[in-house]
């Protein structure tokens, strides 16, 4: 997970998948279409709206190399702003192959804000 | 300002919204506000979608943009992605436009355009003058290498825009060495084009001080709203001062480094030198010359004497010979291996 932006009606979060030897030519990836944001104390589920440049499942995208990568990005309704931490969850239970993250706290005293927000 | 002109710029934000990744689908409403915000007036509904229906179907206009509107989304889009009214071709009377300011262009490039921007003016230029042929005749006259080519160049006018008016930035950088994908903040200095290829020089963050960023290897870069760290003009020019390329080796010097040249290549490399430090060390009878440069050892110039060798041979310091042989040993033993493999391509 490379970086979360907050925008007014959405939220966007930007990934970097890194292949290595473990699968013969990197493997392959795709997104469960069923992805989702579960706000901490609320367990309030925010479900995947887009994902783009990864293909959502069934579909794959197949890695050319051990060496070969992906950046790509899904897109979450907007986090509440009282809302400070939650997990993003493929899929459960987890597993190694899944994009699951748990525990991800958002720092609103240390974000950025950005200029030209639509 | 004529109405022409603000029409156009309307066409310019529509177009802006409807190549928004970040917010897909802008409805009549997220349409108007953003021309509003843009020209500071108000404007109805039917003056919008009047632009809209003049963009997809004015002949004059030339832009026959593929607009559709979402219903399940309720907004407006391109059934074209790649689709952008900036990727319309000029037109004549868009030349003789051009044409007509490009005098007046010309005579800053000596003052007010930075020195590395005066070689990609001229290309232009030449440019200009081809597709003023063009018109009348359709066989190519000047042909220029094509940067547009070049993996990220699509961020170069977002770049652009941040050098110029001191706007941090928040891009995804991918390293080809280390194999990684790094959320980094820079503060953009400078656009420098080196071989085709363009680089972001920016203070960064991450690093505290200044780095190199191969335009092909940055990703989504984000305007950001917080203070512009400002380096001195003095130590950016001082930074590509004494280089040959954009990356220099990290913590060495300027140094003299010495270079045999073949005869047949002191021509190339006298007519065309590669640091204004360039010297002729020591003449020999057969026309054959020692070079001497003063440079920050790089990259780049490793390349340099990886692509003109044998006729070109570093002599010292001694890294700079070694990174060189070991290059070219390896380039030997993968020859050596791809002559037993050629059976299996």
């Amino acid at each position: 997970m490379l970086r979360i932006i907050l925008y007014e009606k959405l939220t966007r979060i930007d990934f970097g998948h890194q292949t290595d030897s473990f699968y013969i030519r990197g493997g392959w990836v795709n997104i469960h279409p069923e992805t989702f944001i579960r706000i901490h104390h609320s367990k309030e589920k925010l479900q995947m709206l887009k994902a783009e440049n990864i293909p959502v499942k069934p579909d794959k995208h197949h890695f050319r190399s051990t060496v070969d990568n992906l950046y790509f990005t899904l897109y979450f309704p907007p986090l509440p702003d009282r809302y400070l931490s939650f997990d993003l969850i493929e899929d459960e239970p987890a597993t190694t192959t899944l994009f699951n993250y748990y525990n991800i706290r958002i720092n609103k005293a240390k974000a950025i804000e950005l200029l030209n927000k639509i | 300002m004529s109405l022409n002109k603000e029409a156009y710029i309307r066409y310019k934000v529509i177009d802006e919204c409807l190549t928004n990744r970040f917010v897909t689908y802008p409805t009549i409403q997220d349409l108007i506000a953003a021309c509003e915000r843009k020209l500071g007036k108000i404007f109805s509904v039917s003056a919008i979608q009047k632009d809209i229906k003049a963009m997809k179907e004015d002949d004059a206009l030339g832009f026959l943009a593929p607009i559709k509107f979402s219903r399940q989304f309720n907004g407006y889009y391109y059934a074209d992605t790649d689709y952008s009214i900036n990727t319309i071709p000029l037109n004549s009377s868009d030349i003789e436009a051009l044409d007509a300011v490009s005098d007046m262009l010309e005579a800053f490039t000596g003052s007010r355009i930075s020195e590395n921007f005066n070689q990609a003016v001229e290309k232009i230029f030449a440019s200009l003058k081809e597709k003023k042929f063009q018109i009348g005749k359709k066989q190519r006259c000047i042909q220029t290498d094509t940067y547009n080519q070049q993996k990220g160049f699509e961020n170069f006018e977002r770049l652009l825009h941040a050098v110029a008016n001191r706007i941090p930035v928040c891009f995804i950088h991918y390293s080809y060495k280390k194999r990684c994908f790094n959320s980094v903040i820079t503060h953009p200095m400078l656009l420098k084009e080196f071989q085709n290829r363009w680089y972001l020089v920016a203070y960064s963050e991450q690093h505290k001080g200044l780095r190199t960023f191969g335009l092909d290897r940055i990703r989504d870069p984000l305007f950001l709203d917080k203070p512009f760290h400002e380096v001195d003009e003095r130590i950016v020019n001082a930074y590509f001062s004494h280089i040959y390329g954009t990356y220099p080796w990290p913590g060495y010097k300027h140094q003299k480094i010495y270079f045999y040249a073949s005869a047949l290549m002191s021509d190339y490399i006298k007519a065309n030198p590669i640091h204004e430090s360039q010297k002729e060390h020591n003449v020999k009878s057969d026309g054959s010359i020692v070079f001497e440069v003063e440079l920050i050892p790089s990259q780049e110039l490793v390349n340099f004497f990886k692509q003109f060798s044998p006729d070109v041979v570093v002599l010292k310091p001694s890294p700079i010979v070694k990174a060189v042989e070991d290059a070219l040993k390896t380039a030997f033993f993968r020859y050596r291996m791809n002559h037993h493999e050629t059976q299996t391509v």
